[in-house]
């Protein structure tokens, strides 16, 4: 006799079932299962329509709930301690690994400097970071350049403005450095000085894309190179896209043109054209990227003696870069700060204050503990995955959203964490279940008002009053000796 | 005495189909016209508040039929009692006529 196939549609309908049946009690999933593995066989072997079996076997899903929600052993799909920490263990695993996947988080979380960044330096007339102090004179840039210097061996400059730039479907607003040709290099972008000449000789103004720009802007088009757009009217070639980690220039900017030699001395002629220098350290000065912050003394032509500030850009990064860890730590600060009025406004009535033995202490502890542990992650990687689902044109404004998303989430976890923890037996850590009203508000005088929880395992009663009073001020446990257990049996 | 539970019309339906004969939740679907997301809850109810009861057919028959065993119920004292009252309450629930369906005990 040879073996028949099961048809497709039964074989698909009994999987489903099986899925569903994960809905329920352990101890009643087989009786469950094959109740309705029966009806379905009889109704596949009646010959009905398969649109009958598939409505049949769709309507296993509210029969499985039904039974959950008024099984003894099923109060709450985080009931077990065990289940609990296993569901929060895999979410936090999901929520970390999506986060590692995807790069722009990635590099949010571990920002990066490019190769040679160790070596570049800010020259600022002040030892302060704030962007506006370290500006610099146009004139005093050219001064510097014009001399031989023994700090560094090579420099820019640029003079930050604001234009508008016409992206083909909208105008956006953008930060443009007016830069000398040397950025490029210091930048470690390559860009022909054929295409440069090309550009000028046309009336083209050149620019470096800053990477925000190129990310959100131009949706990270790996083709953006040569594009044309216009910027303030005036037609512009995309001639290259910065690292990533020339964001931790001052002001962010989201490009920079490469003007000629003429347009930086009539930069300079301007009495209050303040712009930024970088310059590139020398080898041979004797000072490495370890060195934070020091000052140098320059001599202008006319014999005048003049101090600068040399500013490493891996230290300035440090002071100016957002980093989502910093902005997550202070959330768990704050959150922390808020604990006492947590407390107070929203969990009603005072800590429970049992004695309990120092092994179901610790246990208490050591859940409490890994219930932390395991949410941390996914309060971190969360916030950052929907402020990045949500904003995509600003990294300021996604910092500060995923900052605000980190504060609430901290909030309501910790309420969680305690209100579980609450709510849980102290000998087996299960979520007690039944609630059940007792005595009334009006006589809280006289008599225990509140919600009455029991243990599925027999290990107890929790009172809770509705509000705490003189002589019912916290939650109270109260143990029940294993001759109660009987009672609990058919639960199991 | 316990007042007797009061039967919404859908559980009356199904509890006046289990009386008549419809022993099986796919036979009583048929005969009331519930989808199964309905008539199987419903049996759940019941059977929790002992109005109906379930059993398990018997192993034996069914392997001598080459199917698996289904599960079929019947109602108890207390539902009959209840569906009484519950007749006078929604009338048109006698209409639903007896089937020749057999139980395999």
């Amino acid at each position: 006799m040879s073996r028949r196939r099961s048809p497709p549609l039964p074989s698909a309908l009994r999987l489903l079932l099986a899925i569903t049946s994960l809905l329920l009690p352990r101890s009643e999933r087989s009786e469950w299962i094959g109740e309705w593995r029966a009806e379905l066989y009889h109704i596949v072997g009646r010959g009905v329509s398969p649109r009958v079996c598939i409505g049949f076997a769709l309507g296993a899903f509210p029969d499985a709930l039904w039974i959950r929600r008024h099984s003894l052993r099923t109060g709450n799909w985080l009931e077990s301690p065990r289940r609990c920490l296993a569901v929060l263990a895999v979410s936090a695993g999901l929520s970390v690994t999506l986060a590692l996947l995807l790069p722009q988080i990635r590099q949010d979380i571990f920002p990066r400097t490019y190769d040679g960044a160790e070596d570049l330096a800010m020259m600022s007339p002040t030892p302060s970071v704030v962007g506006s102090e370290m500006k610099i004179p146009a004139a005093q840039y050219l001064t510097w350049s014009s001399h031989d210097q023994p700090e560094s061996s090579q420099t820019a400059f640029y003079y930050p403005t604001t234009v508008q730039a016409q992206l083909g479907a909208y105008d956006a607003s953008w930060r443009l450095g007016e830069s000398t040709e040397s950025i490029a290099a210091l930048l470690k972008v390559w860009v022909a000085d054929a295409v440069v000449e090309a550009c000028r000789r046309n009336g083209v103004k050149p620019i470096i894309l800053g990477r925000d720009a190129w990310r959100y802007d131009f949706g990270s088009d790996p083709n953006v190179v040569g594009h044309l757009l216009r910027i303030s009217g005036r037609p512009a070639l995309i001639v290259a896209v910065a690292p990533p980690a020339a964001s931790d220039l001052p002001l962010q900017m989201d490009a920079w043109s490469l003007e000629s030699d003429q347009a930086i001395h009539k930069l300079a002629s301007e009495r209050f054209a303040f712009g930024y220098m970088i310059a590139q350290l020398a080898s041979g000065s004797g000072r490495g990227a370890s060195h934070r912050r020091y000052r140098i003394e320059m001599f202008s032509d006319g014999g005048v003696r003049t101090s600068l500030y040399v500013i490493g850009l891996p230290s300035l990064a440090e002071y100016h870069r957002r980093i989502p860890t910093i902005d997550f730590l202070l959330s768990l600060f704050m959150t922390c700060l808020m604990l006492p009025a947590i407390f107070a406004v929203c969990l009603r009535t005072r800590l429970r204050t049992e004695r309990l033995s120092v092994s179901m202490r610790n246990r208490g502890w050591t859940f409490l503990g890994a219930k932390i542990v395991l949410l941390l992650p996914m309060l971190y990687c969360g916030p950052l995955l929907i402020a990045h689902a949500a904003v995509a044109t600003s990294r300021d404004s996604r910092y500060d959203l995923q900052t605000l998303i980190t504060v609430c989430a901290c909030l309501l976890a910790v309420f969680w964490i305690v209100d579980d923890q609450r709510q849980r037996c102290p000998l087996c850590l299960r979520t007690l279940t039944n609630p059940a009203r007792v005595g009334e508000r009006s006589r809280s005088l006289l008599s225990f008002s509140g919600i009455e929880y029991v243990c599925s395992e027999g290990h107890g009663l929790l009172h809770v009053p509705d509000y705490p009073t003189s002589w019912f001020a916290s939650q109270r446990w109260l143990a029940l000796d294993s001759s109660w257990r009987i009672l609990f049996q058919n639960g199991r | 005495m316990a007042a007797e539970p009061k039967l919404s019309h859908t559980a009356a339906l199904i509890l006046q189909a289990v009386e008549s004969g419809f022993i099986y939740g796919f036979s009583i679907m048929e005969v009331t016209g519930l989808p199964s997301g309905t008539v199987y809850p419903a049996m759940r109810r019941l059977e929790r508040d002992r109005l109906i009861a379930s059993r398990w057919e018997k192993q034996s028959v069914a392997d001598s039929e080459g199917r698996p065993p289904r599960k079929y119920y019947k109602v108890t004292a207390d539902g009959k009692s209840t569906l009484a009252a519950a007749r006078k309450r929604y009338p048109l629930l006698a209409r639903l006529a007896p089937t020749t369906e057999v139980e395999h005990a």
